[in-house]
């Protein structure tokens, strides 16, 4: 990975919570480097922080110590170079799927005509052309996450932030947008280049990741690093996924 | 999987399952290699057997898939689907669709309107009228689910008609 | 309705009530009785034109209503310091009998304009407190239960704050605005009638408009034009029902995240149809343009204000910083000069020494006590065994509900005049008809929240009680009131809500020249205001009312439904 150059970094992040009961300590001592051209997957047990972590990396939340990088420069407030997909695809339930997707866009300084058409070739990308007039419940879950995917990529991002994106999902769905989001971070034509992804499933972040980043909580550390030099398409079969599996396993019990 | 040999011009009713999974579907079916016994497939994704079965029945429909027995194969037009960018997909799905038997009703119904459209609950009324045995609603729902994928039928909920996509 | 949001309140509302109290009751005052003339406006003769004009400040009092709303509402929602300010508050305000302040208000908004004016904006400002507090909460249960993950998704799109509220505020709040929207006008009527009854009563104002009219009918005994304005109040309260709430119940099924939970029950073949006209037909384009035009002023307003907001600055930006910390400063000087104020007021009025004593107005509370105490078991007497015998069928329950729905949005205190009349005729007695009027102010309440509570109770429990063969007694006393139990209390509050302010016009009425009162402290602080004009008593009763009224409610109502919901908890 380092013939690529550096996109983000997470420098000794720390973050921590007021609640009634006193000072929750979430995240600390975080040091991480991500890198363009390269799927990140981040594992660990429910609790452990990951979900901060993201947020931290998007500039949603302050870190309490340390800083977030962004081509070297140290964010301020939200990046709008990532973008974020979520487990439950927070779509509004009152926005066609043009509007839901075009409601990402308004903050850029776009007309209404550059942003219509932006949403119209990202709907095209994922697969969505002819649902641009349906509401959110007439989908399925999969359906609204391609429009999640489809609202995230209408931004340009270079980062791709994904929480947990397919827990949602029935498993055959979930294989099936395994495959895409693989595609499309593998084309040369979008602007993406690095994905983030957390996920609680193991098998899916050996599939999918070249680098797996495993966390545990009490408080919100990374425990280690572990590299998945495999070719794709990856055989869940194979012993060499199975090898990297019982790894990360073994870090997280 | 059976026909109703009763009479010659039976309309099939659409299982209710999406193209997503359909699509899984296919790409399990190919990482074994392009064939599978059904009940591995359930007990391997650790899916509801009925789930699977209807899911099967839309990847044959398509003709995506061959099932004979409890075999289920992935047939050269299933493994194209899988291969090839989106809008192929979309292309390919568009051609198995117009050889479903309830869309070329539904295009004749919609051909047949003066502005080529029908309203909701008339649609309905068609599909009750042709499949007495299912729910219209859940008819309606696959339908436009499937029709909107292949951009081969639109339906807009605000001015409440369904309409043929030309493209 | 009303219990989730309790268990948000903190002990610190204590403090909080108090400085409220003392706030209202300092700004008591009486208006001066003689500067008022009785100007019967000519044209106002129709009865068309009075409801009208009745209409028009039913309106006006609602857009009021909404923006409040829609302000604090977000304003809570959106920061759990002002929630924890701005809560207690409305719910205090909520339990207090506004009614009483009527009178004050008239003083402070003559001080405005004209006589007139200052009567109208008065009865106008009265209609918007019956109407604010539940759109307050309602807009603040919205936007809470907007789902994390599209609260985050809109977060990460670095909107401006305008552009927030327009695409995600405000339409979040929107169909729980629509829930309780019928509920306030409901509210709304109860109280214009209130006031024009009140303003009529022992003082000559004159206040165009439906309630008077009734008003002036049963004081000539004119029946006939009773019921034609009584006819008129149903026709219009029908009429909203049709065309404007059902439609947008319709239209708010889109904006709601629990799809289906709602859905089921309202909506309904034709409020679709009657909505579809009202977006498609040519005639209802001036709607149309409306709401192109508040498009088109939230647009400006996004050019203006969000400009300025650099979502890559969100950390550090000193500009937001610096909004941020002003609409602090004011929201928290507001408060505290408000405290400040009225302590130093209410101190005033409470040192001064008054020939009523501190225990004949104790007395005054009590007997109202008794009464209330009396209408809220008059009301038990009829809805529990209505209840329990509809639980038992469900299929007239439906009917019942609709039929009830209508019925509670007639406003009871049109009917007031006419129960004075009538029972001090037949029975020549006033206590009837004042128990008789406090009664019309409560049942509503306790009977929406006991058929709802009797709705919840499953089918599993119904079995238990044919499985084990218990009789209807047993059966009442064993599993239907346990059930009911938080429903019981959270009906009971609201109840006995309504008879508080209810009593404000009961204990005290003049038809014509014949006054119909009883020794309570409603009586006290009518009488103090119309008869003798003795602000420092009015002050004095205010602030004993509201301050035992908001004591029980908090020391008794609120700790009673914690252990009813935890005792009786349905689900496990």
């Amino acid at each position: 990975m380092n013939e690529f150059e550096k996109i983000l970094s997470v420098e000794n992040v720390g973050r921590s919570f007021k609640t009634k009961a006193g000072n929750f300590i979430a995240l600390e001592n975080i040091n991480l480097d991500f890198f363009e051209e390269e799927f990140v997957a981040i594992v660990g047990p429910s609790g452990c922080g990951k979900s901060t972590l993201l947020k931290i990396i998007n500039g949603m939340l302050k870190p309490s110590t340390g800083k977030t990088s962004f081509r070297g420069k140290a964010l301020g407030g939200i990046n709008l170079e990532c973008s974020m997909v979520y487990q439950n695809f927070g779509l509004l339930p009152w926005l066609s799927v043009l509007e839901n997707i075009e409601l990402g866009l308004l903050s850029r300084e776009l007309s209404n005509a550059q942003a219509q058409k932006k949403a119209a070739h990202y709907i095209d990308k994922v697969g969505l052309d002819g649902h641009e007039e349906a509401y959110p419940r007439e989908l399925s879950g999969g359906m609204k996450q391609r429009v999640g995917f489809a609202r995230a990529l209408a931004i340009e991002p270079e980062i791709l932030l994904m929480d947990e994106p397919f827990s949602s999902l029935d498993p055959l769905t979930a294989i099936n947008l395994r495959e895409e989001i693989l595609d499309i971070w593998e084309d040369p034509n979008l602007r993406i280049t690095t994905v983030i992804m957390i996920t609680h499933q193991i098998e899916e972040a050996v599939e999918m990741a070249d680098r797996v980043i495993v966390m545990d909580g009490s408080p919100g550390h990374v425990v280690k690093e572990v590299k998945i030099p495999l070719e794709r398409p990856r055989n869940r079969k194979s012993k060499e996924f199975d090898h990297y599996v019982g790894e990360i396993f073994e870090l997280i019990t | 999987m059976d026909h109703d040999s009763s009479s010659n011009k039976e309309i099939q009713s659409l299982p209710a399952a999406g193209i997503s999974e359909t699509l899984g579907l296919l790409e399990v079916i190919d990482d074994h290699g392009g064939e599978e016994k059904s009940y591995s497939l359930a007990s391997e994704l650790n899916i509801e057997t009925d789930s699977l079965l209807t899911t099967i029945k839309a990847a044959e429909m398509f003709g995506f898939i061959d099932t004979p027995g409890r075999d289920v194969i992935l047939t050269p037009i299933g493994k194209q689907m899988i291969e090839t960018e989106m809008n192929t997909k979309k292309q390919l799905l568009l051609e198995q669709l117009r050889k479903i038997e309830l869309f070329a009703k539904v295009k004749e119904a919609l051909e047949s309107q003066e502005e080529e459209r029908l309203s909701r609950d008339d649609l309905l009324k068609m599909i009750q009228s042709w499949l007495p045995n299912e729910k219209a609603e859940d008819q309606f729902e696959t339908l436009i689910n499937w029709g909107r994928w292949g951009e081969f039928l639109g339906y807009s909920q605000d001015d409440d008609y369904v309409y043929l996509d030309q493209g | 309705m009303m219990g989730p949001i309790w268990k948000n309140i903190q002990i610190k509302w204590y403090s909080i009530a108090l400085i409220l109290v003392a706030l209202l009751a300092a700004l008591s005052q009486t208006p001066e009785v003689d500067t008022f003339i009785v100007e019967l406006d000519p044209l106002a003769n129709s009865l068309a034109s009075q409801i009208f004009y009745s209409f028009l400040r039913m309106l006006g009092a609602f857009v009021f209503a909404l923006v409040f709303a829609l302000t604090f509402g977000v304003l809570a929602a959106t920061s759990t310091t002002r929630a924890k300010v701005i809560l207690p508050v409305v719910d205090i305000l909520q339990s207090v009998p506004l009614l009483g302040f009527f009178p004050t208000a008239i003083f402070w908004f003559m001080k405005l304009g004209s006589a007139k004016v200052g009567l109208e904006m008065a009865v106008v400002f009265l209609i918007f407190t019956s109407q604010a507090w539940n759109l307050v909460f309602a807009v603040y249960d919205g936007i809470k239960n907007i789902p994390e993950s599209t609260k985050q998704a809109v977060e990460s799109m670095a909107l401006g704050p305008v552009a927030k509220f327009r695409r995600l505020y405000l339409p979040a709040a929107f169909p729980r605005i629509v829930d309780n929207a019928a509920l306030s006008w409901a509210n709304g009527w109860y109280f214009l009638m209130a006031c024009e009854i009140i303003a009529l009563g022992p003082l000559n104002y004159e206040v165009p408009g439906l309630g008077s009219v009734m008003f002036r009918a049963v004081e000539n005994s004119d029946w006939l034009t009773f019921y034609k304005g009584l006819g008129a109040l149903f026709a219009v309260i029908i009429a909203m029902d049709f065309f404007i709430w059902r439609p947008l119940g319709a239209l708010a099924s889109v904006y709601r995240f629990d799809f289906g939970a709602q859905d089921e029950e309202n909506s309904s073949e034709l409020s679709e149809d009657v909505l579809s006209f009202y977006r498609n037909h040519w005639i209802c384009s001036p709607l149309h343009w409306l709401g192109q035009s508040v498009d088109w002023i939230f647009t400006k307003l996004e050019d203006s204000f969000d400009d300025k907001y650099s979502p890559e600055k969100t950390h550090t930006s000193k500009t937001w910083k610096w909004v941020d910390a002003c609409i602090s400063i004011v929201f928290w000087t507001g408060i505290a000069s408000a405290l400040v104020w009225s302590s130093l007021e209410i101190f005033e009025v409470l040192t001064t020494p008054h020939p009523m004593t501190a225990a004949s107005l104790l007395l005054a509370i009590f007997y109202s006590s008794l009464r209330v105490l009396g209408a809220y078991v008059l009301c038990l007497s009829w809805i529990l065994p209505l209840c329990f015998w509809l639980h038992r069928r469900q299929s007239y329950m439906r009917w019942a509900q609709s039929t009830a729905q209508i019925l509670a949005s007639i406003p009871a205190t049109a009917f007031f005049p006419v129960i004075a009349v009538l029972s001090f005729r037949f029975f020549h007695t006033t206590e009837l008809a004042v128990a008789l009027m406090l009664v019309t102010g409560m049942q509503w309440y306790l009977l929406f929240n006991i058929i709802g509570g009797a709705q919840s109770i499953g089918s599993d429990l119904k079995d238990l009680g044919k499985a084990l063969d218990l009789t209807r007694l047993q059966y009442f006393k064993n599993i239907f009131l346990p059930a009911i139990a938080p429903a019981l209390v959270t009906g009971s509050i609201t109840a006995v809500g309504g008879g508080w302010n209810a009593l404000i016009i009961a204990e005290y009425i003049k038809i014509g020249d014949k006054l119909y009162k009883v020794f309570g402290i409603g009586a006290i602080i009518s009488e103090s205001t119309f008869e003798s004009g003795d602000r420092n008593l009015v002050a004095y009763a205010l602030f004993f009312m509201v301050f035992v009224i908001v004591t029980i409610n908090k020391l008794f109502w609120q700790p009673l439904y914690s252990w009813a919901e935890k005792k009786f908890r349905m689900d496990d």
